[in-house]
């Protein structure tokens, strides 16, 4: 950062009038005022020193609504005080620092740091978005992650632990169908920019992916009652290529072994449909060595997208 | 500007002054000093200084940055826990560490006006991790994405050595992700954006030639499908044109090809490339490639 020269002057010439209205903005800024009460502070200041007239007030007053400040007049409804409204006197943050302030948080949300997102969407909305005009409200709000989440719902996943736990809530299965569904959560994940929880749903005996958007309440989370069902596949493989130098670990995968051909990776899942997605996601540059199931899946996949194309 | 309430003309002038500084830090020098003052016979540098005597003896304090006077701080004070203040300092260090170097200088700019809102205390412990952090680092991603970002700078055409093949490109711009250092070259020959490792680019030759400033981009078309088409997550550089609930059709303009095939394939059946036709065939061929591969190794 810039070390910062302080230019403290020793200029004693100031400007009473502007001095006065500078204290007059924030003291209504700490709270709406009588006249009385305004005139008053001005008597106690060591630079005025002196008491000012009601016309006086009036034209500072004024002056400060000639720069944008938006002050209610004293009436019988407000108890005779004046109210600061607007004052222009804020941070305003452009189009470009908001961009930046959306790629932070991008950045965060393409790690799947779902924790992370939401406190930067809090703190956002306390730093940044008062401070706002709307064209870049427009622009921060946009991508907001998370936004389709009911809040209370954000809330239990920030601040619950629904890691391991038998939940009972309420679920759009479908977009016509809401059901009340028991599962019992193994792990809560942010993926493509939208968060999930992964467990083992009774109805269906099998483990599935709950989209947090499409829950509508949550009625109970309690500790298991029993352990979780053992459905893992554990899948070997070798990323090779030109993947080798940007290959990323998920946190269900392991590397076994390493060198700058390729690398050997173990994955437990819990999901056939996300490893053939991930294996995928390498193109030709990968190599499975296990299980010999996964490979059928995978060419039966691809037999499938061909299809697409003839 | 014409007021129609009686007001203090001097007054108003330091109030419009004191908004200038709260909006950007201001160079005394380049500003229009008779718009702002209405007045064309004082002497500019002593009257702002009055105006700065004038917002510092109310509490205000107002520095001075290289040639720009700045606002130390802004009216309202904004309180932060230490969470907070930990989530700023994590904010700051991820994104420095994946930044280049003009985009260190606005974080920095960024960060210094966020402090403005923030107390003495809260800025200082927030200044000091900075610092500490600044002072450890010793990143040798930093140095090269630096390298690559003075190729980005000059703006002339690159030979580039890359995984054993050579081929001119025009340097675009530079990303650091995670533990990588990419280049983003447009090449003129393909009509291609190409993300380059920097791991793997063996040689980098500056040509004599300065670039274009517009490039021919090849727009790919693909279509998503089903549960894909409802859910899919749209990239910087696509539009989508929806034909009903099951099928989009989506314009990627831009993203490396090589990165998009990949992408392309793990969404299976649920997606198609429409247009070019020759990067239809090439998708074709890609899988015919991996299918080869998968049933080979089963053998």
């Amino acid at each position: 950062m810039n070390e910062n020269l302080s230019i403290k002057t020793k200029n004693t010439n100031i400007s009473l009038t502007a001095y006065r209205a500078i204290k007059i903005l924030k003291l209504l800024m700490e709270k709406p005022s009588t006249s009385a009460e305004i005139i008053e502070v001005l008597k106690q200041d060591e630079l005025t020193k002196r008491s000012i007239s009601d016309d006086t007030l009036r034209i500072t007053m004024n002056s400060l609504k000639a720069v944008g400040c938006k002050i209610a007049r004293p009436c019988p409804k407000n108890d005779y005080r004046y109210i600061l409204m607007e004052h222009p006197f804020k941070a305003k943050f452009n189009s470009s620092e908001i961009n930046l302030l959306s790629q932070i948080r991008k950045y965060f949300l393409d790690c799947c740091q779902w924790r992370t997102v939401i406190e930067i969407n809090r703190l956002y909305d306390k730093l940044i978005t008062p401070y706002c005009d709307e064209k870049a409200l427009n622009l921060l709000n946009a991508k907001k992650p998370f936004v389709k989440i009911k809040p209370q719902i954000l809330e239990t996943f920030y601040s619950a632990n629904l890691e391991k736990k038998e939940i009972v809530m309420t679920y759009a299965t479908s977009s016509k169908k809401i059901e009340k569904i028991n599962i019992s959560s193994k792990q809560i994940f942010c993926e493509a920019g939208k968060l999930y929880i992964m467990g083992w749903y009774y109805k269906r005996n099998t483990y599935s992916y709950f989209n947090a958007e499409k829950i509508l309440e949550i009625h109970s989370v309690e500790n298991l009652k029993e352990p979780l069902k053992a459905c893992d596949i554990k899948v070997l493989y070798k990323v090779t290529g030109e993947e080798v130098s940007t290959f990323v670990c998920n946190s269900d995968e392991k590397i076994l072994e390493q060198n700058s051909e390729e690398i050997l990776v173990e994955c437990i899942t819990t999901s056939e449909f996300k490893i053939v997605q991930r294996l995928l996601s390498f193109g030709c540059d990968f190599e499975l060595i296990s299980p010999d199931y996964i490979r059928q899946k995978l060419i039966e996949k691809i037999a499938k997208t061909k299809a697409r194309y003839e | 500007m014409s007021y129609t309430a009686k007001h203090h003309d001097s007054c108003v002038r330091v109030l419009e002054f004191f908004k200038l500084l709260a909006k950007e830090d201001i160079d005394i020098k380049e500003l229009d000093y008779r718009r702002l003052c209405k007045f064309k016979d004082i002497e500019a540098h002593e009257t702002f200084l009055k105006y700065i005597s004038t917002l510092e003896a109310s509490d205000i304090d107002v520095k001075k940055i290289g040639k720009k006077y700045s606002l130390c701080k802004f009216l309202e004070e904004i309180k932060i826990d230490d969470c907070e203040i930990n989530l700023l300092f994590n904010i700051y260090k991820a994104f420095d560490a994946c930044c280049v170097e003009k985009q260190k200088d606005f974080l920095d700019e960024l960060f210094t006006k966020i402090e403005k809102s923030l107390s003495e205390t809260t800025k200082q412990t927030l200044n000091d991790k900075i610092n500490q952090y600044h002072n450890q680092k010793h990143s040798p991603m930093s140095k090269i994405a630096s390298e690559f970002q003075q190729y980005v700078d000059l703006s002339q055409k690159l030979t580039i050595t890359y995984n054993g093949e050579s081929f001119t490109a025009t340097p675009k711009k530079v990303e650091i992700n995670g533990n990588n250092v990419f280049l983003f070259v447009y090449d003129s020959k393909k009509a291609e954006n190409i993300k380059l490792t920097a791991k793997n680019i063996e040689k980098i030759e500056i040509l004599p030639l300065k670039t274009t400033t517009t490039n021919m981009t090849t727009s790919i078309a693909f279509e998503v499908y089903d549960r894909l088409a409802i859910n899919y997550r749209l990239r910087d550089c696509e539009t989508v044109q929806t034909f009903d609930e099951n099928k989009k059709l989506i314009i990627n303009t831009g993203e490396d090809k090589k990165s998009l095939f990949k992408r392309l394939m793990k969404y299976g059946e649920n997606c198609k490339v429409i247009s070019p036709k020759y990067v239809e065939k090439e998708m074709l061929q890609e899988l015919e490639k991996l299918e080869k591969k998968l049933k080979g190794d089963a053998e």
